[in-house]
């Protein structure tokens, strides 16, 4: 596949020149690197570089399998002939993935009661690396996953497909916090029927671009997608959402609800795009992203779609793009609140309910940290 | 003098709205403000409030002597100026409780008074709840948010029980509610009022005096006050209408 240019949707606001230069003068690595002491090593798996750290025996629930390609052809039928299929290789990196990742990190989810496995990403300065994930969740399952991105000033691919089974939970969580790195990241879905995804996003970083594509196929009756996302970069990151839905059942359900707070010279664009088949009756689909800009310096764009293709369905979408509103903080400050006091009361009203979906006191630390 | 307006000139966007409106307001008194729909009622309330989209193009608003005009929204607000919105905003995501009391606790900062704690708030809170018959829900929605036209009034009503301010600018706060709600807030007006604390109150209608005594009744028009009497002013604009009173 070709290098991406201005006439793909998918990277009309990334600056690929830049891109590009980043990725020419970035180099791959055989460095393994150890634990590192400021590392959370409650972590269940661990990648620094080339290093991949795996806690021994999480639970009987939970497998993780780190697996060269050319194992591949080793594991169970049933996933093998799902590796590599759900994420269509339409996009140069998506190939570059395929083509030359180094391992394949397998999580199987077989647990009735909650399970849940963490997942650390640190790669250092320079380094050009891929890292490649299949999650299968087995029916009737119920479990979380949380990704943490703590890039630093490198070029990282990363491609997470899930095989979401019938009747079967997941709930992820991703957080990015790198630091003038180039996060490009594709997560594709498969859900089956009664599957259901609860998935947030949150981006908090510095990164020179961070590309989050996330891509759903809600293929059986009745599968869920529930996708939320708060993104607050920093100083003049640049931070790209592009989500595209497929209902290709009946009565599939699927939420979008994005957030972003913008200062300084920060970037961010949202481009999602929900797409119904013809035959899908019953079929849901609300979508939604907000923007709050905190500097005439700050830059975003949002972009809403919907393709429907079928009639008996329910859809929403909407799209805002603004400061905080004069008639809201007079308001707060008639009643005696100062008025940085009273924008912090705003913030907050703004990104609780995104919080709020995932209870983590440390994440909302470091939001809090972040809007500071 | 609590309040003393004089030769005040006030417009929006090169639109002159109040063309040397005067009014004084001593401590303990009630005022009632009536007048056509765009003569000025909510300019002048929003102003004392501090609002800035609104020109001072000339004149001087007083509190206790003080040129309020300088003093910013907050600290008008901690010194006991307090506006009852005609249309109160709605702000989801945060809640009324917890903001009535960072309202409270910011003000007792600002006047160097201890904080109120969650226990003793609550309980003053849910008092106050009771007496506007408000359902306990109210605890934990967001502010104004989904609440029905007689709900953000009573609303109103509750941080100005719990605010508990020197100076109470009600505009409008009798549109919309109907008779039982209307009685509920009028006891709350009526049960706050001392000799220590004003009432200005805008309004279309004389009914809410029937449950108030008012010591003055103005008619704004054009801009500026033109006329000033009792109660029977108010009963005669009903009965009237604005053209005929202000003619005869």
């Amino acid at each position: 596949m070709k290098f991406p240019n201005h006439k793909n949707e998918n990277w009309r606001y990334v600056n690929l020149r830049d891109l590009k230069k980043i990725l020419n003068t970035s180099q791959s690595t055989n460095e393994v690197r150890n634990v590192l002491k400021n590392q959370n090593i409650e972590s269940d798996i661990i990648i620094n570089d080339k290093a991949i750290h795996v806690r021994k025996k999480i639970s009987d629930e939970i497998s993780i399998d780190v697996i060269s390609p050319d194992q591949i052809k080793h594991i169970n039928p049933d996933i093998k002939n799902k590796i590599g299929k759900i994420a269509k290789i339409d996009d140069f990196f998506i190939s570059e993935n395929t083509n030359s990742f180094d391992k394949l990190i397998l999580i199987g989810l077989d647990g009735k009661l909650d399970i849940s496995v963490n997942i650390d990403i640190n790669i250092s300065k320079d380094v050009n690396f891929k890292n490649r994930f299949f999650i299968y969740s087995a029916s009737k399952s119920s479990s979380s996953i949380q990704v943490n991105f703590h890039n630093t000033a490198s070029v990282v691919n990363s491609l997470f497909e899930f095989f979401i089974q019938d009747d079967s939970y997941v709930n992820l969580i991703c957080v990015n916090n790198g630091r003038m790195s180039v996060d490009i990241i594709n997560y594709w879905f498969e859900i089956h029927k009664n599957g259901n995804l609860n998935a947030t996003f949150i981006s908090l970083g510095n990164e020179k671009i961070l590309k989050n594509d996330i891509r759903v196929d809600l293929i059986a009756k009745s599968a869920k997608a529930d996708i939320a996302g708060l993104y607050i970069p920093k100083l003049n990151a640049l931070v790209d959402y592009n989500l595209k839905i497929s209902h290709l059942s009946k009565k599939t359900l699927s939420k979008q609800f994005f957030r972003g707070i913008l200062g300084e010279y920060s970037r961010a664009s949202f481009t999602g795009l929900v797409k119904i088949e013809e035959g899908c009756n019953g079929s849901k689909s609300e979508q939604a992203n907000n923007n709050l800009l905190l500097s005439d310096k700050a830059f975003v764009k949002s972009d809403p779609q919907l393709e429907i293709y079928c009639d008996e369905v329910e859809c929403s979408h909407g799209s805002t793009i603004g400061q905080f509103d004069d008639d809201t903080l007079f308001y707060l400050c008639s009643r005696g609140i100062p008025k940085q006091q009273a924008q912090k009361l705003l913030l907050e009203a703004f990104y609780i309910d995104i919080l709020n979906r995932i209870n983590s006191p440390k994440i909302k630390s470091m939001v809090e940290n972040n809007l500071v | 003098m609590m309040l003393s307006i004089k030769n005040l000139h006030v417009s929006v966007k090169k639109n002159k709205i109040l063309k040397g409106l005067n009014l004084d307001i001593d401590e303990g008194e009630l005022h009632v403000i009536m007048g056509r729909n765009g003569s000025g009622k909510s300019t002048l309330a929003n102003v004392i409030a501090g609002q800035e989209n609104y020109s001072i193009d000339k004149g001087r608003i007083s509190y206790f002597n003080q040129n309020l005009l300088d003093m910013e929204v907050e600290e008008r607000a901690a010194k006991g100026v307090f506006m009852s919105f005609q249309y109160p905003v709605e702000i989801p995501g945060i809640n009324n409780a917890y903001f009535l009391r960072s309202a409270l606790n910011s003000q007792n900062k600002f006047n160097n008074k201890n904080e109120i704690n969650a226990p003793d708030f609550m309980k003053e809170y849910k008092k106050n709840m009771n007496h506007l018959d408000l359902d306990a829900s109210f605890l934990s929605r967001s502010l104004n948010d989904g609440f029905s036209g007689g709900e953000k009034k009573r609303n109103e009503m509750l941080q100005m029980l719990m605010l508990k301010p020197r100076l109470c600018i009600l505009d409008e706060t009798d549109s919309g509610l109907d008779v039982d709600a209307l009685s509920i807030i009028s006891k709350s007006i009526q049960a706050m009022r001392n000799d220590k604390r004003s009432f200005v109150i805008i309004t279309h209608y004389h009914r809410i005096l029937e449950h108030l005594d008012a010591d003055y009744v103005h008619i704004l028009s054009d801009g500026e006050i033109v006329k000033t009497g009792d109660k029977n002013l108010a009963i005669d604009i009903e009965q009237k209408g604005f053209k005929t009173v202000l003619s005869s």
